[in-house]
């Protein structure tokens, strides 16, 4: 009875949010899955067509494009996490000039992703700074149009993805080393362990789940976040070879402005994989129980 | 104790909310409520305002300007632009009314924030928006202005399809025609093609060839000859669009755009594109094209021969050019164009009120306003165009003897093509707009384009 009463109390606590959070994020869902079955300009009444919006997602080059770019994007992540974990051990070491890299490595993230969209792309223009000192080494051959054809614009997106985010991940794995409590390193440190050891065997263990943080919200992001950086640098160009899928939705719905019904099928395929993603990593992360 | 405290808690927590989410409910009514009201009277009060002395109730209209206002006066304050001026005499001349002016960040943006403000039912009283199916495609947003016009302003509505229901001569109103008609072109830079041998003011090249040859020319004098931005697509907009409308119907574009006939089955816009790809094959084009985002600071700065735009870059160019400054229509596809010499052209920007505007009646009157004479001569003088009311003359806006002007004005008088994304419809526009560079290089093939394009609008 006891139990039965604190149940329903704890459900009237909840219930206020509970109900805040339906209207506001479970109606907008709800309603772009029951649009994505249709065909719709957003204004107009909605055709109710079936599948069609999927069957032309499966079968559109764009779309694909889309979402082989977003997966090649997810490998910055990992390149992102070892500079981090490079700058974060500089800082946390107090190597000289520590608290400078500390500073600068934080930069990126306070400037706007469009205004270094737009800064790369003249970094990286046909006539930029980057081809002038190559053509001044002569180089001429590697000075590339770098935003004009499909992978290197990618390589350049991705060069800013993990140059913008290396200063946000190294300050949370620096609260993640600095969590760990001196008296662990001094107990290795009887132990004979030297710094690899040391480095390899206690602090990778112990910001395991730092890195999961780090991994599950990076992965979400590439997914959902991109959308400043390849605006303001390609607009997904040369043609769709740099688009995201978050890109196209927004292309989809706001700029042929006709295909509202198109675009929320993608948002719920997006969706989807965002979903599966994450619950695929926490079923992982759940089975380490060394962590 | 504990158990009483949780209950107390508990029905709080739920009472707070619940009170808050009341009173916010009760606000928005509130505060919606009254304004039907005040905007009748307003309006009602407005239509005659010297008649009556009694204070008006206070409105205020949302204007969202895309793009009124000249490159020289974006440097100066606000307050000082040309649409400003215009709007604090609008206030004077209808005490109580205010115009809040909303300006977004680009033309792109600016649609994409009316379509969006207008699902939830939040867009701006009047929005300077493009014309055509750009408008059209939300057309069931917007209001029908068909009876709401005044006569005096019908004159504007004469050949100005581009505003009405299906592009048809008789179709229903959805917008305003605003500022002047535009007109896309080449601007050439005279000291370069000078140098090149050439002499683009008395014999301009008229045909294809023509063309190639004089790019060879200004190839030869160390110049790129034609420069152009992937981001802009000015000449897939003004060239392919001219060459494609020079050879095709009009009715069947739209019929292609509406998924009724396909891009693919369109020779007229396969020999359009592939005559566009030649120009990069050849040379002609600058080697950047697909990521290129400078073409006018190019071209102004004497790098490139030639640039396609059109009159809202002829102030500009003329700063920046001064007497070099030139310009010329893009050659004819063939000799059996439909029309010759011409150019795309129209009613490039409206005025669109959506249908969920407190004030429709209040609105009207701001684009009626905006449009009369006097505030047609005060806008031109700042943009440049090619007049929409027939009261307005060269002489009008100082213009004669300028030879610049005088062309474009002669320009404005002969049968200009409506801008491809006024008759395709957007999503067929959408898929040429970010795909046509790929043409350009040559790593689609025209067929590709169409065939992709009518996919697109199949699904729509």
């Amino acid at each position: 009875m006891k139990k039965r009463t604190e149940s329903i109390q704890g459900w009237l606590c909840v219930l206020p949010v509970l109900a805040v959070i339906l209207v506001i994020r479970g109606y907008p869902i709800v309603d772009t899955v029951v649009k994505s079955f249709t065909k719709w300009d957003g204004f107009s009444t909605p055709q109710f067509i079936g599948l069609s919006n999927y069957l032309y997602i499966l079968k559109n080059r764009e779309f694909q494009v889309s979402l082989v770019n977003n997966l090649v994007f997810l490998l910055h992540i990992p390149v992102k996490i070892l500079l981090s974990m490079i700058f974060a051990l500089a800082i946390y070491e107090a190597v000289p000039g520590h608290k400078l890299y500390r500073n600068l490595s934080y930069v990126p993230q306070v400037i706007s992703p469009t205004i270094i969209g737009y800064l790369f792309c003249i970094l990286f223009g046909f006539n930029g700074p980057i081809n002038e000192v190559l053509r001044g080494a002569g180089l001429e051959s590697l000075a590339l149009d770098w935003m004009g054809s499909r992978w290197s614009a990618v390589a350049v997106i991705f060069i800013v993805l993990t140059w913008h985010g290396i200063g946000y991940l190294a300050l949370l794995i620096l609260g993640g080393l600095a969590s760990i409590p001196d008296s662990v390193f001094e107990a290795a440190r009887l132990d004979g362990a030297n710094y690899w050891q040391r480095l390899v065997y206690v602090v990778m263990p112990l910001l395991a789940r730092t890195l999961e943080f780090i991994l599950i919200m990076n992965i979400t992001w590439v997914f959902t976040g991109l959308f400043p950086f390849i605006f303001a640098m390609t607009r997904g160009g040369p043609g769709y070879d740099t688009s995201t899928i978050d890109y196209v939705i927004y292309n989809k719905a706001f700029v042929t402005g006709t295909q509202m019904g198109l675009a929320s099928a993608m948002a719920v395929i997006l969706v989807a994989i965002v979903l599966t993603v994450t619950v695929l990593q926490l079923r992982a992360s759940d089975k380490r129980e060394d962590w | 104790m504990k158990r009483t405290l949780k209950k107390i808690t508990a029905i709080g927590v739920s009472l707070g909310v619940l009170i808050s989410m009341a009173a916010c409910g009760t606000g928005s009514d509130q505060s919606q409520a009254p304004e039907p009201d005040s905007s009748a009277s307003a309006v009602t009060e407005s239509a005659a305002p010297q008649e009556s002395a009694a204070p008006q109730e206070a409105v205020t209209l949302v204007f969202a300007a895309m793009d009124c206002f000249g490159t020289f006066e974006r440097q100066l304050p606000q307050e000082e632009w040309t649409i400003t001026k215009l709007i604090r005499r609008f206030e004077e001349e209808n005490p109580g009314v205010t115009i809040e002016l909303q300006v977004p960040a680009d033309a792109t943006t600016a649609h994409t924030t009316f379509r969006t403000a207008a699902m939830s039912g939040t867009a701006p009283d009047v929005a300077n928006l493009w014309s055509g199916m750009n408008i059209l495609a939300f057309q069931d947003a917007l209001l029908n202005l068909t009876d709401l016009i005044p006569p005096e302003d019908m004159q504007l509505f004469e050949n100005a399809n581009a505003c009405r229901e299906g592009l048809q001569p008789d179709g229903d109103i959805y917008a305003y025609p605003f500022m002047s008609k535009n007109s896309g072109f080449y601007l050439y830079n005279k000291a370069i093609i000078k140098e090149a041998g050439l002499d683009f003011e008395a014999s301009p090249p008229r045909t294809l060839e023509e063309l190639y040859a004089a790019c060879d020319a200004i190839l030869a004098a160390g110049y790129t000859p034609i420069y152009e931005d992937a981001k802009d697509n000015q000449l897939f907009f003004y060239g392919v669009g001219l060459w494609w409308q020079q050879a095709q119907d009009v009715d069947k574009i739209i019929a292609a755009g509406l998924g009724e006939a396909k891009f693919a089955e369109d020779d007229a816009l396969l020999q359009a594109f592939e005559t566009y790809r030649g120009l990069y094959e050849k040379g002609y084009v600058n080697e950047d094209v697909a990521s290129s985002q400078d073409k006018y600071s190019e071209f102004y700065n004497g790098k490139a021969a030639i640039v396609p735009g059109g009159t809202w870059s002829v102030t500009s160019g003329v700063e920046a050019l001064g007497e070099d400054f030139g310009i010329m229509h893009f050659p004819d596809i063939n000799e059996n164009a439909r029309v010759k010499d011409t150019a795309m052209g129209g009613i490039g920007e409206t005025l669109c009120i959506p249908n969920t505007t407190q004030n429709p009646e209040l609105a009207v009157k701001l684009c009626s306003f905006l449009n009369n004479r006097e505030s047609s001569l005060e806008i031109l003088k700042v943009m440049g165009g090619i007049p929409l009311r027939n009261d307005i003359s060269i002489e009008d806006l100082g213009w004669d003897g300028d030879p610049i002007m005088e062309k474009i004005y002669t320009w404005g008088q002969k049968e200009l093509f409506p801008f491809p994304p006024s008759v395709a419809g957007n999503t067929a526009i959408g898929v040429f707009n970010s795909m046509t560079v790929k043409v350009l290089t040559g790593e689609m093939t025209p067929q590709e384009i169409a065939t992709l394009a009518d996919e697109a609008v199949a699904v729509g």
